[in-house]
């Protein structure tokens, strides 16, 4: 099992600060369960298509938000790849969409697979300072 | 089952309004394989 980590890509950042802090706080919980969840994978709400995942805050009331994931298991590194978020009542539009997204994801996973550990550290370390994207890893929880 | 917290009301109301990145366009926003492996 290698070190965990959360990579936000820029779509999931931009709708998550359009969202509100209370939602978008919420959702970013559930994501950054990834971080310390008894096994990655059960961070998930559910696997959506072959690559792509589904991160899920659903409250009472039936408002909520969601995000669509890749997921990348190597040998040194699990990364949540998020790709965007949105608010449950925009959740048909991006559905409609999941085979797009999933595409991606699959694209990021071929690429991360055919790198070393070490390209993939130092990969890692570079997002830290690209202003588009953000990092968290079990250090930040 | 308790009504929801002033906060959860505030949400739901925010819930109606549109994304600011829509589906089609974080697609576009994302990078695609050639522009991914040229991150490494």
């Amino acid at each position: 099992m290698g070190r965990r980590y959360v990579v936000f890509f820029e779509p999931a950042l931009t709708n998550l600060d359009a969202m509100g802090n209370h939602m978008a706080t919420r959702l970013e919980n559930q994501i950054t369960d990834f971080l310390d969840a008894w096994r990655p994978e059960a961070a998930f709400a559910k696997p959506l298509q072959s690559d792509l995942w589904q991160f899920k805050w659903s409250p009472r009331n039936g408002s909520g938000a969601r995000a669509f994931s890749g997921y990348f298991a190597g040998d040194e590194h699990n990364i949540a790849l998020v790709l965007v978020t949105f608010k449950k009542n925009n959740e048909d539009k991006f559905n409609l969409q999941q085979k797009a997204f999933n595409s991606r994801a699959k694209s990021l996973n071929r690429t991360l697979d055919s790198k070393s550990p070490s390209d993939i550290g130092t990969w890692l370390e570079d997002q830290r300072n690209n202003s588009d994207r953000k990092v968290l890893d079990e250090t930040d929880i | 089952m308790s009504a929801p917290t002033a906060g959860e009301a505030g949400d739901e109301a925010d819930n109606e309004s549109p994304e600011a990145v829509s589906p089609e366009e974080a697609l576009e926003m994302l990078p695609d394989e050639d522009e991914f492996e040229a991150e490494f």
